[in-house]
């Protein structure tokens, strides 16, 4: 399996319930899940928790098969862990190249290397060749959101959550990104955390959260 | 992992309206702070110097007539003084008066006393020696001027050549006609002008030179004030803390503008961008910044100092300016980092949505 959750329970400080309660998920490379639910009932302390950015009370994240912790985050983020959050995040004054290149920098990529690679990425998720110069606040918000993917996919994770990441769009935008998604992300082991039941409907499997009074997994 | 020159390359590229606001801003707050501690450095100097100007360096070693106990003092004692270390300058004035001088033939005599070569010396370092000088107060009678003639009682006659010290220098000196005498003579009172910070030195040099003679040895001034050297007093006034403040300012300046990047942190935090590294970024940025703020405030304050203090720039000035604006500077620079580490703190996606 490429992400594991194993028996994970989260809860927030000062909060009396627990998100997230015996949790427990398997996701192989190549397969996608979307984990739906209302707003506010633990998808993204889901995604903070299998992203290693939030640590559980209990219970084990797997990636790969190896037992991680938050301690890993900043090493297997944007490498093997790959992000897409449901807001728009991309650096404004920077390019969309620059800004798809960004975790191939940081993992200590040269700079010919990480923008070939960079665009190769952009072209898979539609973004014409002659906007990679472009700065990023210029572009629309589908278009951010489409370089938000192309930069969690270069470098090339097995794992890829994605946040609601069409939450910000309207529904023809939201197509386009969901299916950019899907195509790009064929390879990896894909989180989905949605409300959109269409988008939703794309994954291989769909895992509901938070639709009882607890909240728990499969 | 970052390679250095990806960092710094990532953070080149980060420049934008925030950093150079913060370079504006920095500028300015150097240039400011420089010339607050040049003016008022230069302010203090000045007091220092007519503290100075009224003997503050000065021991006066005095010959009291009225004692039976009291010898007069040896006017060779005096001026071989001169020779010691710490002495600035040392001289006095004789204890037998002159002969009666006058402004004219037949005229009143002029009040008039005998000096020691280097008398003058001691109340006006630029005094030339050995020339017959007139006080400042008796010259502003009228009676006589530089340049006058006087006439000795038997016919001889001189020339004024000279003025005598400043209006702070002592009545003797200032309402009289002051004529050069060798030192081999008694004196009433001999002056010792020591080099700044070395006042309570001169007292016991003189306690030494003069024992004996049951002479009255005592600062010039009743409550002499330390006197540093003005480069002492450059330094001393340099080291003090307002800076630091200064700098802390600063800091929390740039840690609030940190704040408001706080969802493009998260971008890179995203992507497994480690805090440290994040912190790296932030400190090369800040030095971006404030290197060529720096630079430009080395430069232009201490030309505007110099033109609001009256004075010529010189190397002291230039250097205090520079010390407190590089100190200031690298202070903001270390600190920065510091006060932006809040703006890394929590969830990431929380972050995002801040935008």
């Amino acid at each position: 399996m490429s992400l594991e959750l194993r028996s994970v329970h989260f809860r927030y400080p000062r909060m009396d319930a627990d998100v997230l309660r015996d949790f427990s998920l398997s996701v192989a490379r190549g397969e996608s899940v979307a984990v739906m639910g209302p707003s506010g009932r633990g998808k993204s302390t889901l995604m903070g928790v299998a992203g290693l950015m939030l640590a559980p009370q209990s219970g084990r994240v797997f990636v790969n098969g190896i037992a991680r912790t938050t301690k890993d985050a900043s090493r297997l983020l944007g490498r093997e862990i790959g992000v897409v959050l449901q807001s728009v995040n991309v650096l404004p004054r920077r390019s969309v190249l620059d800004n798809t290149m960004l975790p191939l920098l940081s993992s200590g990529y040269g700079r010919d290397i990480a923008a070939r690679r960079a665009a190769r990425c952009l072209a898979e998720v539609g973004i014409d060749p002659a906007d990679f110069g472009r700065q990023a606040r210029g572009v629309s918000g589908g278009q951010a959101q489409r370089v938000g993917v192309a930069r969690a996919l270069v470098g090339e994770p097995s794992v890829l959550l994605a946040d609601e990441p069409t939450a910000s769009l309207d529904a023809r935008t939201a197509r386009l990104v969901g299916e950019a998604l899907f195509s790009a992300a064929r390879s990896t082991a894909l989180v989905l955390m949605t409300h959109d039941e269409t988008l939703g409907g794309l994954a291989d499997r769909i895992v509901r959260i938070g639709e009882t009074s607890d909240i728990e997994g499969e | 992992m970052w390679r250095f020159d990806s960092l710094i390359a990532d953070a080149q590229s980060n420049m934008g309206p925030r950093q150079v606001a913060f370079g504006a801003v920095v500028f300015a707050v150097l240039c400011g702070a420089g010339l607050v501690y040049a003016v008022q450095g230069s302010g203090a100097i000045r007091q220092q110097e007519a503290l100075e100007s009224a003997g503050s360096l000065v021991v006066d070693v005095r010959y009291e007539e009225g004692n039976d106990l009291a010898l007069p003092l040896d006017g060779r004692v005096c001026e071989a003084l001169n020779s010691m270390a710490g002495v600035e300058a040392a001289g006095g004035v004789v204890l037998m008066s002159p002969d009666p001088v006058a402004a004219f033939k037949s005229g009143p005599p002029l009040p008039a006393r005998y000096v020691t070569v280097n008398a003058l010396r001691v109340w006006d370092p630029r005094a030339e020696l050995g020339l017959i000088a007139v006080g400042g107060n008796l010259e502003s009678t009228g009676a006589v001027s530089v340049g006058s003639t006087l006439v000795w009682g038997d016919g001889r006659t001189s020339i004024i050549a000279t003025r005598a010290a400043s209006l702070v220098a002592p009545d003797v000196l200032a309402s009289a006609v002051v004529l050069p005498h060798v030192a081999d003579a008694e004196l009433q009172e001999c002056w010792i002008k020591m080099v700044p910070g070395q006042l309570e030195a001169g007292v016991n040099l003189a306690r030494a030179a003069f024992a004996g003679t049951g002479a009255t040895i005592i600062p010039w001034l009743d409550e002499p004030k330390q006197i540093m050297t003005p480069a002492q007093q450059w330094h001393a006034f340099a080291d003090g803390r307002p800076w630091v403040a200064v700098s802390i300012l600063l800091a929390v300046f740039a840690g609030l503008l940190s704040w408001t990047r706080r969802s493009e942190f998260a971008v890179y935090r995203a992507f497994g961008t480690s805090d440290s590294q994040l912190v790296t970024m932030i400190l090369i940025e800040t030095l971006i910044a404030v290197l060529p703020a720096t630079l430009g405030a080395v430069t232009v304050t201490p030309v505007v100092a110099a033109s609001m203090v009256h004075e010529t720039i010189d190397a002291e000035l230039i250097e205090v300016v520079t010390r407190i604006v590089i100190a200031i500077a690298v202070l903001t620079v270390a600190l920065t980092p510091l006060a932006s580490r809040t703006a890394l703190r929590g969830k990431i996606a929380d972050q995002l949505k801040d935008r």
